[in-house]
Order: C-alpha cells, then structure tokens, then sequence
C-alpha cells in the first residue's frame, strides 16, 4: 500500500467522464478501494471539495453534499484517509513551503503535508507539479 | 391494505413531507433527517415484506405535487434518498459520480474549477 496526498483536482476529476484528468482520478479511487493507496488529506481539501461541487453542482446540491460528507465518514471510520488539522505547526510548514516554492495558499498548505509525511503529493495542478519537487500525477 | 401496510404507507408521506418541507424552508437539516426517515421505514417495510407500500407512497406523493417549486424540490429530495439508500461508500462514491458529471457546468475541467474556488 502507498500513502499519498490528494489534491483537491484529482478527487473531482473522478466525477467528470470528460475531464482530461478522469482517469487519473479514477485510478486513485480504484486505488483506495482495492487497497493499494492510502490518502492522507489535509482538511481543506475536504472543504474544498464540498466548495466546488456547491458552486458548480447545478442541481441537486445538498443531496449531492450530504452523500459525500457520509462518504468521507465512512473512509475514515475505515481507515482508508487520514485527515490533518491546520495547526499552529502546519501553518509554519505551510508557510516555509509558500516561500520556497512560491506557491498559492492552499496550494502551500496541501504540498507541506506531503513534505511533513515524506510521501508523495499527487495533483492535476500543472502549477504545484512545475514548482514543488514532491508533486506528481 | 392491511393496518401495518397503512401505517407503513402514512409514516413515509408524513417523512417525505417533513423532508419537501425543509428544502423548501430551507432547513437542510430536516431536509437530510426526514430523507433518512424515509430510508428508515423503507427497509423496516422491506423487512416486513412490505416495500413495495413506501416506495408506492413515494410516487404517489410525487404525483400530487402541482407546485413546479415543489416538483423540482421534491425531486432533490428523491436524488438524496437514492444516494444515501446505497450503504457501500465506494459505490455511493460512483453514484455521485454520475450525478455530478450530469450537473456540472459544460466545458469546465476540474482543476480550473479549484483554481477559481482557491483564488476567490
């Protein structure tokens, strides 16, 4: 089993047959389901998320919104993700990583977690992949 | 219909009006409790051999809906209780799925959809 960090894109990626990212998402969550990756996600993925299927979701919203929070308890409880509260020591990491590698806030706070774990950050991000050594699709 | 078929039948319409209720309000809490209600007495009623009564009280609610609010709010309420009936989360992950790839916006990838979330 690899443990990874999971942008926010590539668990999106997963719900849109269209997207040029679609089966990279879809094989992280075969993935997870079959055993082979573990996701370690920082909590703002998690908000960001529900932010984007909020926004886009033109219909349907909050029944789509609650069948993924569940989703996301019963990972959990399953011990498929690992979350990761923004703490006073996240914030430091996240903030040598912004100054480092000139990322974008939330950018900065994903790839720290990935660099606090020594694992892999996986992204669809073109801007995280040509800036942070640690990121790969 | 026998007494049991009966309360199984007034339990789901009093669930699913209480759910239409709380979307139209909106109170999203009471939207998501009367939906798992629902689901609640449907598999008490499967269980008694009477499933069919609560998914039948479900489309004749439905079909007495004149409203076009209320239509289009009780057809939400309808998509929540078909996602969450499915316990398996992977599974209710594709079902998200599809339900996501059919309301989302034409022509906008997903990493430009974060991109814009994370610079607003």
């Amino acid at each position: 089993m690899e443990d990874i960090v999971l942008d926010s894109n590539l668990l999106l990626g997963y719900f849109l047959p269209q997207d040029p990212h679609h089966q990279r998402g879809q094989s992280y969550v075969n993935g997870l389901e079959n055993g082979d990756y573990r996701f370690h996600l920082p909590m703002l993925v998690l908000v960001e998320v529900t932010s984007v299927i909020s926004r886009q979701a033109q219909k349907d919203r909050l029944a789509l919104l609650a069948r993924w929070r569940k989703i996301f308890e019963d990972w959990e409880r399953d011990g498929r993700i690992a979350l990761y509260e923004l703490d006073r020591q996240r914030m430091v990491n996240a903030q040598n990583v912004a100054e480092q590698y000139r990322l974008k806030g939330a950018d900065s706070v994903i790839a720290a977690l990935a660099g606090e774990l020594n694992i892999s950050l996986r992204t669809s991000d073109a801007e995280i992949l040509a800036r942070f050594l640690g990121s790969s699709v | 219909m026998s007494t049991g078929a009966e309360l199984y039948k007034i339990e789901a319409i009093t669930a699913l009006k209480y759910g239409l209720s709380g979307l139209l309000t909106p109170n999203i809490r009471a939207f998501e409790e009367a939906g798992l209600k629902y689901i609640d007495i449907l598999e008490k009623a499967q269980r008694d051999g009477m499933g069919q009564v609560v998914e039948d009280a479900l489309a004749q609610f439905k079909a007495s809906l004149k409203k076009k609010k209320e239509r289009r709010a009780f057809d939400e309420l309808e998509v929540f209780i078909n996602l969450m009936k499915i316990k398996d989360p992977f599974e209710g992950w594709r079902a998200i799925g599809k339900v996501v790839s059919e309301r989302w916006p034409k022509g906008l990838d997903c990493v430009k959809a974060v991109r814009e979330m994370r610079r607003r």
